[in-house]
């Protein structure tokens, strides 16, 4: 057991600070205590929310927010999939937690419960627990600082740094380092054993008699730098709401009243049906200007942290557009009380707005809940109500309405497939939704037939709608175009509705996206599931057999089957069932897109490089001669990139279907 | 729009927006803030140092009492009081307070001659001694402190002597 000489364990904090110099220390940390809170409270009140709506929120939602605040904040659950930068932030993070609880602790027993009722609450055995989680939150502070720093040094990753960043870094470090000088040097001018819990300023201690410093020259020392100390934490709390540190105040809100709901659904502005029936059409689609925005959408880019994720996931930047996610949320971020900033023409060009691939692999990557591509869709709705689109674009929607599928294919070809296939009937277990793709894609049609096939090989009771099948408006949607999506919804759950369908399959990710999350608000309640499902279950059932050969296989996970609907395993299992699966580096929730979603299949954007090329780069990094698909838009892009990089011969693409009909066992 | 050029064709850089220049404004103040109020700060310190070029911070005050036919090394009684949480200057006046039991096995005479850690000065102690404490008695005492004029920090030794009654 430790004690000091009079047999007491208790903290010998501020010593040899007298009272006018107290004084420094309470009238600036309660100013900039003042300041910050302001600055925050501001930041929202700004955008019209008040103290009372602040209120109203929570109580209405307290247990989500607090959900969300320790599951993203304290928990760092999207923080640490970046490895690095994960291990970074948590340790900044609970560095400075532990500090701060530290030095409220000090300031309660100190300043008010010492001075005003004669006892303090740091002794004993809470003193001497205090001491070393004080010493550990700083060593992981530091530990964290240095890594963030070496982040920024070594620069192993694209990041957007400034002086700026240097300086709250090394300010950051600097009071860390200050703390722990200070500590050290109270013990060595006043040692008591049970010091040895703090274990990092024990052993700085022994440093300063080589400095020449004895007790009389180390009071003054102390005392000049404690001063130092005040003031530093006084210039980083006072820069705090100028800095990227404003994300600690900014960013906990974000996550907090993030409303978080399935990845594949987009917002809906109106409801068609309703407007058509009340024959009000007066309704705010996209977003002109940035005060357009939503008042959440707003929320989120204030929360922006500049950590630049989005960024480097974004397929769009690495394909030399001049979209940049970042760079939309920090442009929004800057311009938010501003008023009349044009979405497109401020914030983001209209080509890096229709550059977009809704891939969401920038919402993936955020720590802090944004959804970045919303912006852009946003963007684009206001472009489409403005007309601004291209020729291709045009052309698209023209196809959709005229034909209902965007080739501008007759109808009824698709009949074309009710020779391999029945008519779905009403008494039929699954509708097999064959797809736009699958209709009039030579490739699609041809995967199509092969789905359709494995799917009477397994005994599924299932059947095809034919010419009465439509575009389900998915694309339409990301275009912008709610109207045109909202007429196919319509039409579509009609047809559902008429034949009674309660089940069914696709073989586009993008149908099977916007079937199981989209189509829901408009009345649709039926089971989707994407064909990788429905034969991965098949083959594990036995009641489709496959043989396992030698040929080795990556796999491209689609967006919106993978990152956007969490279906990972499936077409594993598949591959794996069928030969031997090679996983690429970006490959699960870190796939990149091909390039063909959003609409992007249907027009083209200014870049350096097209996104499908890249993607073939990193399928070849494999040394694989098979890359197995799930989505005919993939498919189409993938075989494209192979053509156009002269690697036809090098690697094919399949389908998991087709993959699973050339091992089927008979 | 035209989105009909191809690929290779890029060359285009997202353009990040400026801050505002009402932001920028507000910034520049704060810095000014910070600048001056670090300014002020310091003159004050710096005052403030000048003024009150000795500190004494006392950690801890032991009162040992100590009896005359005894070991004089070895108090009959030690009473520990933890004082640290207010920074003394060279010279002040400071108080402590405590009850003292006579928990030995005589009456005791508390007797006027007492010692105090070097630089420190004992001011004046109540009830003034010499004084009678009868056994399993107790008083409560004020012992008047001077601090010295220079820098100190560390406990303070007070010890008091008695005799049996």
């Amino acid at each position: 057991m430790y004690f000091n000489m009079s047999g007491i364990i208790e903290s010998p904090t501020l010593v040899f600070i007298p009272l006018t110099e107290l004084i420094i220390l309470y009238v600036t940390s309660f100013s900039v205590a003042i300041f910050d809170i302001l600055w925050w409270y501001r930041s929202y009140s700004r955008l019209g929310i008040r103290l009372r709506d602040i209120f109203i929120f929570l109580r209405n939602e307290w247990k989500r927010t607090i959900y969300q605040l320790l599951k993203y904040g304290i928990f760092h659950k999207k923080i640490l999939k970046d490895r690095y930068a994960g291990l970074m932030h948590l340790l900044i993070f609970y560095g400075m937690v532990i500090l701060f609880i530290s030095t409220s602790l000090i300031a309660l027993s100190h300043d008010i419960l010492k001075p005003f009722f004669g006892f303090g609450i740091l002794t004993g055995d809470f003193y001497l627990n205090f001491e070393v989680w004080a010493n550990f939150g700083g060593i992981i502070l530091i530990a964290g600082l240095v890594m963030a720093l070496y982040r920024r040094i070594a620069k192993n990753v694209k990041l957007d740094t400034i002086a700026d960043d240097y300086i709250i870094i090394g300010s950051l470090l600097v009071l860390s380092i200050e703390g722990f000088i200070l500590g050290a040097l109270k013990i060595y001018l006043f040692r008591n054993n049970f010091d040895e819990y703090r274990f990092v300023e024990w052993w700085i201690s022994f440093i300063f008699p080589y400095f020449g410093i004895h007790t009389i020259n180390g009071i003054q020392l102390y005392r000049n730098l404690w001063f130092i100390h005040i003031m530093t934490a006084f210039a980083i709390a006072a820069y705090l709401p100028f800095s990227k540190l404003s994300h600690i105040a900014l960013s906990s809100v974000g996550i907090s009243v993030k409303n978080i709901r399935p990845r594949g659904e987009l917002t809906t502005p109106f409801l068609l049906s309703e407007a058509l029936v009340s024959g009000d059409f007066n309704f705010k689609v996209g977003a002109k200007n940035v005060s357009d925005l939503p008042l959440s959408k707003k929320i989120e880019a204030l929360s922006c942290t500049d950590c630049g994720r989005c960024e480097r996931a974004c397929p769009a930047v690495m394909s030399g557009s001049d979209l940049d996610p970042r760079v939309i949320l920090q442009n929004v971020k800057k311009t938010v009380y501003d008023g009349n900033v044009g979405m497109s023409a401020i914030v983001m060009s209209e080509n890096a707005a229709w550059a977009c691939t809704t891939c969401q692999a920038c919402v993936e990557e955020c720590p802090v809940l944004i959804d970045p591509h919303s912006f852009v869709i946003e963007t684009r709705r206001n472009l489409i109500m403005e007309s601004k689109i291209s020729k291709e674009t045009v052309d698209y929607l023209n196809n959709l309405t005229y034909a209902q599928n965007p080739f501008g294919g007759v109808p009824s070809e698709r009949d074309d497939l009710l020779k391999y296939a029945p008519k779905y009937e009403n008494s039929m277990d699954v509708l097999y939704w064959v797809g736009c793709m699958g209709a009039f894609d030579p490739r699609g049609k041809e995967n199509a037939k092969k789905v359709m096939e494995l799917l009477k090989k397994g005994g599924i009771n299932f059947g095809i709608l034919g010419s009465e099948e439509k575009c389900n408006g998915e694309t339409a949607r990301r275009i912008g175009e709610e109207g045109r999506f909202q007429e196919l919804v319509n039409q579509n759950i009609e047809t559902f509705k008429k034949y009674n369908v309660k089940k069914i399959v696709t073989s586009c990710p993008h149908c099977y996206n916007t079937f199981k999350n989209e189509y829901p608000k408009f009345g649709l309640e039926v089971e989707v599931i994407h064909h990788s499902e429905m034969l991965a279950n098949l083959v594990e059932s036995g009641k489709l057999k496959v043989k396992k050969s030698k040929e080795t296989v990556t796999l491209h996970d689609p967006c919106y089957l993978g990152r956007i609907n969490g279906k990972f395993q499936d077409t594993r299992f598949i591959l794996n069932s069928t030969g031997n699966l090679i996983e690429m580096k970006e490959s699960g929730p870190k796939s990149m897109c091909c390039g063909a979603g959003g609409g992007n299949y249907w027009y083209k954007v200014k870049s350096d490089e097209s996104i499908s090329h890249l993607r073939m780069k990193q399928v070849m990094k494999t040394n694989v001669k098979q890359l197995a698909v799930a989505c005919p838009f993939c498919m189409a892009m993938m075989e494209d990139a192979s053509r156009t990089m002269d690697l036809s011969d090098k690697i094919k693409i399949k389908d998991v279907a087709e993959i699973i009909m050339e091992n089927l066992v008979e | 729009m035209e989105v009909v050029s191809v690929t290779g064709e890029g060359n285009t850089q997202p353009k990040s927006v400026e801050n505002s220049n009402a932001y920028k404004g507000k910034r520049k103040i704060m810095i000014i803030v910070v600048v001056l109020s670090i300014s002020l700060s310091s003159i004050f310190y710096l005052w403030s140092s000048s003024n009150t070029a000795i500190t004494v911070n006392v950690m801890s005050i032991t009162i040992d009492v100590y009896m005359y036919g005894n070991n004089l090394s070895l108090p009959i009684m030690t009473i520990p009081i933890p004082y640290n949480h207010e920074t003394l200057y060279g010279g002040s006046i400071f108080t402590v307070r405590f009850d003292l039991t006579n928990d030995y096995r005589n009456n005791l005479t508390l007797l006027s001659n007492y010692s105090i850690t070097s630089g420190f000065a004992i001011k004046s102690i109540s009830p003034t001694p010499p004084l009678v404490l009868g056994r399993d008695k107790t008083s409560y005492f004020q012992i008047e402190i001077i601090s010295p004029n220079h820098n100190y920090v560390g406990n303070v030794d007070i010890s008091l002597y008695t005799d049996k009654s």
